[in-house]
């Protein structure tokens, strides 16, 4: 099967779903754990963090899943700026608070 | 409660907004955090930072919108957002640097004298045959309900302006005050096209920032929760007024959005420390 280097149609898509569904998983463990919070049930903050952390970690996967699919189609431009970016981030998300 | 009610209602206005101009949102979040609740503004600003990616990944992934969105010029132009941002994180330990507050304020004047004076151009090209070059596109414009084309223009003004976005989106707010204006007025790029594309980059430019924020624990996970899911509600409302409001209208709105922003950096605006 060939492959068209222009075609971002599928990388498109599959971002969308993982917007979709990322958005609602990390909604749903906001709701539960505000709701949580203001029951006042123990526990309530790591919940709500890790609602938190997954909607960070979209974005990041977002970039990821970009840097590889200019892999698959071979997109020199466009890998050099997604590998710039996922760098950048590495850089920070590692050293980040330090 | 009532500070979390609040915080959901102004989280709701700013993902309207956000979603509706491309921008973050954190315009009205910010102010409402530091200057109405007294927090902190690295707390307002870590919260912010969240909410700002909430309101990308949530417009981004309405119905339709990731086809507007030009993938390829926000992958480029990402290089130099993150960038920007993670300058700023390095450059401005406080986050508050005072000397930028002033030239912020007046270049948002100066956009938006820039967006009115060129408030009837389209940037659209009728012909959906034409090459579009490497960093245009097409899309399905809802006014005409046919394909149309777009080049981008000027690439250089949408790299600096791309940075400097990134450069103050680490005060809080997004940078797609300055990124959609200038994809816009300079750039040759459609304002539907321009707000979906900068709401689509300001996610990954926010990351740094936010993740900063949060290791440092200034982000109040049950503040932020209640911002987040305000936005979440109010982007699905931008996003339906972003399809049925006309581009003229669209960019008067962004000068309304251009000028308040002026209004509240211009006027007392110094965050509480």
């Amino acid at each position: 099967m060939t492959i068209d280097r222009d075609d971002l149609r599928p990388v498109t898509t599959l971002i969308g779903r993982l917007f979709s569904v990322g958005i609602i998983a990390s909604a749903l463990i906001l709701v539960v754990g505000l709701m949580m919070f203001l029951l006042g049930v123990s526990g309530a903050r790591p919940v709500l963090a890790a609602g938190l952390i997954i909607l960070m970690c979209i974005p990041a996967i977002r970039v990821v899943l970009a840097f590889a699919d200019t892999l698959r189609r071979r997109d020199v431009a466009l890998g050099v700026a997604t590998f710039v970016v996922v760098l950048m981030l590495g850089w920070q998300l590692l050293f980040a608070g330090r | 409660m009532t500070i979390l009610l609040a915080t959901l209602l102004v989280g709701g206005f700013a993902g309207t907004v956000g979603a509706l101009l491309g921008v973050g949102g954190g315009l009205f979040l910010v102010p409402f955090l530091n200057r109405v609740l007294g927090l902190p503004f690295s707390v307002a600003s870590g919260v912010s930072l969240v909410t700002i990616i909430a309101t990308s990944i949530a417009s981004s992934a309405a119905r339709g919108r990731l086809q507007v969105v030009n993938l390829r010029l926000a992958m480029v132009l990402e290089v130099f957002t993150v960038g920007g941002a993670i300058a700023a994180i390095s450059v401005f330990a406080t986050r508050t640097d005072e000397a930028l507050r002033l030239p912020f304020a007046w270049t948002m004047v100066a956009i938006a004298v820039v967006v009115a004076s060129r408030l009837d151009r389209r940037n659209i090209i009728a012909d959906a045959s034409i090459d579009v070059g490497w960093l245009g596109g097409r899309y399905r414009e809802a006014e005409s309900g046919g394909v149309v084309s777009y080049r981008l223009k000027r690439a250089p003004v949408a790299v600096v302006m791309s940075f400097l976005a990134g450069v103050v989106s680490q005060f809080g707010i997004g940078g797609g005050v300055m990124v959609v204006p200038a994809l816009n007025t300079w750039c040759g790029v459609p304002i539907r096209v321009a707000a979906a594309t900068s709401s689509f980059m300001l996610g990954v430019t926010a990351l740094a920032g936010a993740a900063h924020s949060f290791l440092r624990g200034d982000v109040s996970p049950e503040l932020a929760a209640a911002a987040v899911l305000g936005v979440l509600a109010g982007t699905q409302v931008g996003v339906r007024l972003g399809v049925s409001v006309p581009a003229k209208t669209q960019k008067i709105l962004m000068i309304g959005l251009l000028l308040t922003v002026w209004v509240i950096y211009f006027f007392d605006l110094k965050a509480h420390r």
